[in-house]
């Protein structure tokens, strides 16, 4: 029965409600989800809509009017460094039990200048927060350094967070970056980041504003 | 520059062959490599050295290995060869790095299906204000056991966006055991849409 519902939501797309997802539990979702044609997209709602077809196709934009190139992961697909987890509708994270800590490695080129992070998910609880903490180590002494981190807070509206900021680190020879996102308790859903860069190329060529005033 | 003429094409043979070292010639590698190379990457002229015989497209080709599970309480083991299958089926997922501006032309799955049910690969994308799309799925066919690829070209060639989306390769076993390994993917890319 549950397979048929699926189904005929499926095909009559636009008509599965916000209720039809949240009848689905746990691995249902991810199942759904992988057995979705391509052309229909489960929205940020829970409901099965069709793609929008009149997508521009625009190939300058993603790189037009600005050398500020993105950098971008998904949470699901990120390495977990203890505690147990289970997936959340899309591309999120949630702790089981207590908190959890998801890390990636962050491939960004030498002399790639690093100009904003951006950290996303999902926080309806008073106490809980997520967190996203971008890492410098130094490979060549093993030091550890914070090089910025944010929270989602504990008394802000709730809802979707992005939390994050403009930033001015440039990759240097030693440094390996990494990004961590964390929860502190099970109401938290870790959903991604954002990086935005200048890749080396055209790093050296760019003077900020504020070094005009210094 | 296609060749016509049948004698042209003998002459080009034969050029050919006799540039070719003669059985027992001694042969080495670095001498070839170092030839090779040099010569695509010969300068000419200002700042170019590059090959200039990039004829457009490549492949991504990403190890299902490197993945991670979306539901710790899943067991995965490793096979070989990049290879990896749940103990009672799963799904396994790893993020993309795509250059912005590129076009996805199609997915190709590499996979070992020996039983009646079978594996996907999915290139989904996540976008940073919710929602989940597939892009393309390719399930695999057969149970003869045996290591197989399928390939599906995308149903809308899709332009790689950074600035909005999170892009991830989902490896699905519906399966469980040895019988549904999950090798791999290869992406069909182009640059210049």
């Amino acid at each position: 029965m549950k397979n048929l519902k699926k189904i005929v939501c499926m095909l009559s797309v636009g008509v599965c409600s916000a209720g039809f997802a949240s009848d689905l539990k746990h691995k249902e979702i991810a199942e759904l989800e992988s057995s979705l044609p391509a052309g229909l997209q489960i929205n940020a709602e829970g409901e099965v809509v069709k793609v929008a077809n009149k997508a521009m196709i625009d190939i300058h934009r993603p790189v037009g009017g600005t050398s500020i190139r993105y950098y971008s992961s998904a949470a699901s697909p990120m390495h977990s460094i203890g505690g147990d987890y289970s997936y959340v509708s899309p591309g999120c994270r949630a702790s089981v039990s207590g908190g959890i800590s998801l890390d990636e490695a962050v491939d960004l080129p030498l002399d790639t200048k690093i100009v904003s992070f951006t950290a996303y998910g999902l926080d309806n609880n008073s106490t809980q927060a997520g967190s996203a903490i971008l890492y410098t180590t130094n490979i060549a002494t093993g030091d550890l350094d914070i090089y910025n981190s944010y929270s989602s807070g504990n008394t802000e509206t709730p809802g979707r967070y992005s939390i994050g900021g403009f930033l001015d680190l440039d990759r240097t020879y030693n440094d390996s970056l990494f990004v961590r996102l964390s929860s502190n308790g099970t109401e938290i859903d870790i959903c991604g980041y954002r990086i935005g860069f200048v890749p080396p190329d055209v790093a050296s060529d760019i003077i900020f504003v504020d070094n005009f005033y210094r | 520059m296609e060749i016509k003429n049948k004698k042209s094409k003998a002459v080009l043979l034969a050029l050919v062959a006799a540039s070719m070292p003669a059985f027992g010639d001694k042969y080495s590698q670095h001498d070839q490599l170092t030839a090779s190379y040099s010569e695509a990457l010969k300068s000419k002229g200002d700042g170019e050295s590059v090959n200039k015989d990039f004829d457009g497209g490549y492949w991504l080709n990403i190890a299902a290995a490197g993945g991670t599970t979306i539901y710790s309480d899943d067991p995965y083991t490793y096979s070989q060869n990049g290879c990896v299958y749940y103990d009672a089926g799963g799904w396994l997922e790893i993020n993309l790095r795509l250059p912005d501006g590129h076009r996805i032309n199609g997915i190709r799955h590499y996979y070992v299906d020996g039983d009646t049910g079978s594996s996907s690969a999915q290139l989904y994308v996540a976008p940073s204000n919710g929602g989940f799309t597939p892009l393309q799925t390719v399930a695999s066919t057969g149970d003869s056991g045996t290591y197989s690829s399928l390939y599906e070209a995308m149903d809308t060639p899709h332009i790689v966006d950074n600035a909005n989306n999170a892009y991830v390769i989902r490896f699905t076993s519906g399966g469980g055991g040895s019988t549904q390994e999950m090798c791999g993917v290869r992406l069909n890319m182009t640059p210049n849409p």
